[in-house]
């Protein structure tokens, strides 16, 4: 996963480079072509014009207004149509046909008649042995249909071109469109590396959602196996239970180890499935000392307790979970002691809006390298140990709104700690 | 109809088999007569045919929920008293069992022994039940032919 995002990285900024190189020579090639893209669109211009002049009847060449200067001239040089600026005599303006002067406002042209090369312009783009009324209808489409006059007949003598239009417009039109290009193109090289990183952040989503729905479904299938589990495990327990009835006493401690494991089963399917239950049980208010005194009596010599401060603490949380939490740590704290040499100590402080429930031990407390997996899912050191009891722990306080931890006594031994809300005067029945 | 007035007559509906069995084996040993039903059907059809002291069922059923066949039992034989068995810990299915008159719950996987004591007791209670309605019956008619109409066992 992570190799094919790197290789997705890289192929993306080798794209990004290319497109980034094409897109500068793009633009520079484009501000060499201005000169030519004036020149292409003057000639469409006067292409335009010459059509219109042999097709319509009364030509009015007002009609462009970019229009300076048009005229049509017989081989003499002479004027046949003459308008704007356009010379009286070709032959005054001393200039041979093809010369094109581009000024800083005008561009002036003189072309022969009779040699019409390709134009490739959107709307002038026409075959060579097209007449002249499929050319006229495809330059003004909205005329189709109508008839066509013949060609005055002094367009038939006219062997040059005369036109002299204003480019200002044209050029303004040229740097607008070269500015937009530029805008584009830097447009694109920002969007693109951000949809690029929207894209793999959406993959990421993706994976992740996927890899949560998988949880759920392990999840799932885990609550149903330590559900379903329980018949078999019934099965057993009466099996066994028959059998100590029926079979002679030599066989009873086998049985005994066998109902013995039977158990270890049920406890850690019971555990389990407390493990994985995902609500916050039923919280109700508990009175603090009167659960400590319930522990004393549970307890007796086995578990030291401290007394509470404030007499009326009261936590808000499932009873048979916070019953469960304690119980587990206590259990933990003892089986933490060698031989039994000291006693755990169950102590509760107040906090703003917690209480903290910790229980100390004088155990043999935890190796470095194990403290950040000790409350992780089937993590453990025991011989007999399901790994399960203290991860239950982490997901019972985390359900009931809490929070677990665990840090080491300098004399030796840990203190491990569940905190839970603490009751407010509504929560209180 | 058949009667068997001095046995304990016990009915074990559950879908698995080998739950079955092995109770109606394990209580055989304490003296108790079982018979087994997979289904709440096969479970019906045995009541009709047989006079049941007391009837183990399984909260899951297939076809019929156990809490429906509890009700439709509880109709039709208001005085055979039912133990709920479930593989769910679940406290609110023990409450809506108590409260639809089964007589008590245990969750799997448990101690059959449990389960004959509380067998034990729901019969000798509901046969305790049984002669007591059938005393104060006789008590009544009794006052009825001393005293006349009008006069009832309080």
């Amino acid at each position: 996963m992570g190799n094919s995002l790197s290789f997705r990285r890289t192929i993306f900024v080798l794209i990004m480079i290319a497109v980034a190189s094409i897109g500068v020579l793009f633009v520079f090639h484009t501000a060499n072509n201005h000169r030519a893209r004036i020149e292409y669109r003057a000639f469409q211009i006067m292409t335009g014009i010459v059509e219109r002049y042999g097709t319509e009847e009364s030509f009015t060449p007002e009609l462009w207004s970019s229009l300076i200067g048009f005229g049509l001239y017989n081989n003499f040089g002479l004027t046949l149509y003459r308008f704007g600026s356009a010379p009286a005599s070709i032959l005054e303006r001393n200039a041979e046909p093809g010369v094109l002067n581009l000024s800083e406002h005008t561009v002036t042209m003189i072309r022969k008649l009779g040699f019409v090369p390709s134009i490739n312009g959107p709307s002038l783009k026409f075959r060579r042995k097209q007449s002249l009324n499929e050319r006229t209808n495809r330059i003004f489409p909205h005329e189709q249909g109508i008839k066509k006059r013949t060609p005055p007949a002094h367009i038939r003598f006219a062997s040059t071109v005369f036109i002299e239009v204003n480019v200002a417009q044209l050029i303004r039109q040229s740097y607008i469109e070269i500015g937009v290009l530029i805008a584009v193109f830097f447009s694109l090289l920002v969007a693109v590396p951000l949809l690029f990183r929207y894209s793999e952040r959406i993959i990421q989503y993706r994976d992740r959602e996927q890899r949560n729905l998988n949880l759920v479904q392990l999840g799932e299938a885990a609550r149903t196996l330590a559900h379903e589990i329980k018949n078999p495990l019934g099965v057993i327990k009466v099996q066994c239970a028959t059998l100590q009835r029926v079979l002679p006493e030599a066989f009873h401690k086998n049985i005994f180890v066998i109902g013995e494991e039977t158990q270890r089963l049920v406890t850690m399917t019971d555990r389990l499935r407390g493990f994985l239950q995902n609500n916050s049980g039923n919280p109700q208010s508990i009175s603090v000392p009167a659960l400590f005194e319930q522990y004393g009596i549970r307890y007796g010599d086995a578990l030291r307790i401290k007394p509470i401060e404030n007499s009326s603490l009261v936590v808000l949380v499932d009873p048979d979970f916070l019953v469960q939490m304690l119980d587990n740590l206590i259990v933990n704290a003892k089986e933490a002691v060698l031989n039994g040499s000291s006693v755990p100590e169950l102590f509760c402080t107040e906090g703003n809006e917690t209480a903290s429930f910790s229980i100390l031990d004088c155990g043999t407390g935890v190796l470095p390298e194990d403290k950040n997996h000790i409350f992780d899912l089937f993590f453990t050191k025991k011989i007999q140990g399901s790994g399960i009891g203290l991860a239950l722990v982490k997901r019972l306080a985390e359900l009931s709104g809490g929070s677990t931890g665990y840090r080491s006594r300098k004399e030796g031994g840990s203190i491990f700690w569940i905190t839970v809300p603490l009751a407010h005067k509504g929560d209180i029945s | 109809m058949k009667t068997q007035p001095y046995t304990r007559n016990v009915l074990i509906v559950d879908d698995e088999h080998n739950l079955r069995d092995s109770l109606a084996e394990y209580l055989a040993l304490e003296k108790f007569i079982c018979s087994g039903a997979e289904d709440g059907k096969k479970a019906f059809s045995l009541l009709e045919d047989t006079i049941f002291d007391a009837v183990v069922l399984d909260l899951r059923l297939p076809e019929i929920d156990g809490l429906a066949v509890l009700t439709t039992i509880k109709d039709r034989f208001p005085s055979l008293p039912v133990i709920m068995i479930s593989a769910h810990g679940d406290i609110q299915d023990a409450v809506e069992a108590m409260k639809l008159g089964a007589v008590d719950y245990l969750v799997k996987p448990f101690d059959p022994a449990e389960l004959a004591i509380r067998l034990e007791k729901a019969i000798t209670g509901s046969r305790l039940i049984h002669m007591a309605q059938v005393g104060r019956r006789l008590a009544n008619s009794l006052i009825q032919i001393v005293f006349g109409g009008g006069h009832q066992y309080p």
